[in-house]
């Protein structure tokens, strides 16, 4: 009989961890992250160019609607939807889930592989755009702000698409749903509702804006942002409910195969 | 009375509108059990089942005499090659099997020790640091046995272990399961051909759309069998050479020659299947696939689920 130490969550979190990392790496999905990524700081040759006053109007905007709005969910739902299913889409997890390591080890360790590429590139991307458009015009704590909303949003996106791809083989779909229709629509709905989005919070971290030209009641609603401390509470608190229950539902989920009629 | 390795009670899983088991009684013994059925006739299913891979839909399985669904004693102590040869297809075959076995509890260097130590168990000692993807088909499949076998599990579930690998290697697979076995693992190992099983084992379970058609000595199949003269389909480099060989060998009835390939029909298989390992290793000839469709177990089929046999 086979004579190892029953592996309890950390000794299996380690190689799952280092298998994701070089997964992620060596796969195509470094090389769409790394393309979207370049986007921005592209902008930024353009924007450079343009006087101190404008600049600081497109700077904002770059960070708002395509950092926060576009490139924060499109890279949590890139790592996230595919920490379950691409195990299962390679026909790897009859064997990953048939081990006596926890199953939440594996959610964990590609998570956390997950959790340090994106917030690597989006960091890298971010300080490449700034760099190159000759920011701060809208003033340095801005430029803080916004690596804090970068840097405490990503995770929570992650989680979120992380859950659902333990949830549904449509996680991709899901995601897209979620990320460009439901905040979208929800983030435009005057009144509370807007409140429930991650979108809402990552702004609401950038504080107000530097550029006048931004209507700060439509972004936020008549209340305007949440304060410093509860945008960073309430992602802090997305990001270990969605966690924590993709790894509960994880450790009872079975994936049937596909191609099952009966075999 | 000790507990079976194996024990299902009215064991039935469902994919929707789909039966894959249905109301399945049985106990596997110790040993070796061939798991025999064509495709789709419910061989996988029970082995996801035992594997702890999916839960069954109605009754119950126990492996040593627990379920073994999300339960790592379980897995401690067997060993799942699933079916299908795509998996890990980025990775090295020896990476694949340091993360499994590190899985399994150990620690790197002896991950990497028991690693080296599987594949050339399975006669693959080269090819530690070969991508999956790069390795042919026969290649993975004994790499996946491997990865059943490298933490020396008390019960091997084999999902077609031996599909896909050449007389040779095939021959050199069932000496390693039997090995395993006596040296004490319990094997349940599925095909859908019977003389595969047949040098595995005289115990055998016989699947048939989802139901248990029969259960014990391989020789009441076997009788049932021989009625039929039988095909087998030989892909080779040098079919006319191969069938010159053949000719030699009692029982052959005729002989068929296709692109790339030789179709021999006979009425004592047994015997074909028996020379071929020594012709083709002897006479230098490449064989790159073999089968026999009528070997499939449609004609047991026939009469067991037709009222042909009791």
């Amino acid at each position: 009989m086979s004579d190892a130490p029953r592996p309890g969550f950390l000794r299996a979190l380690a190689p799952c961890f280092t298998r994701a990392l070089h997964t992620f790496l060596a796969g195509r999905k470094a090389v769409v992250l790394v393309l979207i990524l370049a986007v921005p700081p592209l902008l930024a040759l353009p924007i450079s160019a343009r006087p101190e006053e404008t600049r600081s109007e497109a700077v904002v905007a770059v960070l708002v609607f395509l950092y926060l709005g576009f490139l924060l969910p499109v890279v949590g739902l890139l790592f996230g939807s595919g920490i379950v299913l691409d195990e299962l889409g390679s026909g790897a997890l009859p064997y990953l889930f048939t081990r006596p390591s926890p199953r939440s080890a594996l959610f964990f360790g590609k998570w956390a592989a997950a959790l340090l590429l994106g917030a690597a590139g989006l960091s890298a991307s971010l300080a490449g755009f700034l760099q190159l458009a000759k920011a701060p015009p809208p003033g340095e704590q801005f430029v803080r702000h916004a690596f804090l909303a970068v840097l405490a949003a990503y995770p929570a996106y992650l989680s979120l698409f992380a859950l659902l791809g333990a949830f549904t083989r449509w996680a991709l779909l899901g995601g897209f749903f979620y990320a460009f229709g439901l905040e979208g629509f929800l983030g435009t709905i005057p009144g509370m509702v807007r409140r429930i989005t991650v979108l809402f919070y990552a702004r609401s971290l950038l504080g107000e804006f530097p550029a006048k030209r931004f209507d700060v009641e439509f972004i936020f609603g008549p209340d305007g942002p949440a304060t410093r401390a509860t945008s960073l509470l309430v992602l802090g608190g997305a990001l270990v409910v969605f966690l924590a229950a993709g790894a509960v539902f994880l450790s009872f989920r079975q994936f049937t195969p596909r191609n099952t009629g009966r075999e | 009375m000790s507990e079976p390795p194996i024990r299902a009670e009215r064991l039935s899983r469902f994919y929707g509108d789909v039966i894959g088991l249905m109301d399945v009684t049985i106990d596997v013994p110790p040993g070796i059990t061939g798991l025999l059925g064509k495709n789709g006739a419910g061989k996988s299913s029970f082995l996801r089942v035992a594997a702890g891979e999916i839960r069954p839909s109605q009754g119950h399985l126990t492996i040593f005499g627990t379920p073994p669904f999300a339960n790592a004693a379980v897995h401690r102590r067997t060993g799942y090659a699933p079916e299908g040869d795509r998996f890990f297809p980025e990775a090295r075959a020896g990476d694949f099997l340091v993360h499994l076995l590190r899985l399994s509890g150990y620690v790197r260097r002896e991950a990497r020790r028991r690693a080296a130590a599987a594949l050339e168990e399975v006669g693959l000692p080269t090819v530690f640091r070969k991508r999956l993807a790069a390795c042919s088909r026969g290649m993975r499949q004994r790499v996946k046995i491997a990865s059943a076998m490298a933490h020396d599990p008390d019960l091997l579930l084999l999902d077609e272990p031996l599909s896909g690998l050449d007389p040779l290697a095939r021959r050199e697979a069932q000496d390693l399961i039997r090995r395993r076995a006596e040296r004490g693992a319990t094997v349940l190992v599925s095909s859908h051909v019977l003389h595969e099983v047949e040098h595995l084992t005289r115990n055998i379970l016989l699947v048939n759309r989802g139901r248990i058609a029969a259960a014990g000595d391989v020789s009441e199949i076997r009788a049932l069998l021989s009625r039929f003269p039988r095909r087998i389909r030989i892909e080779c480099a040098d079919p006319k050479r191969l069938g010159a060989l053949l000719l030699a060998e009692e029982g052959l009835t005729a002989l068929r020659f296709e692109e790339g390939a030789l179709v021999a029909e006979t009425d004592a298989a047994d015997r074909v299947y028996a020379a071929l390992p020594g012709l083709v290793a002897g006479h230098g000839i490449e064989v790159t696939g073999i089968e026999s469709p009528d070997d499939r177990l449609e004609t047991v089929y026939d009469l067991l689920v037709g009222g042909g046999a009791e």
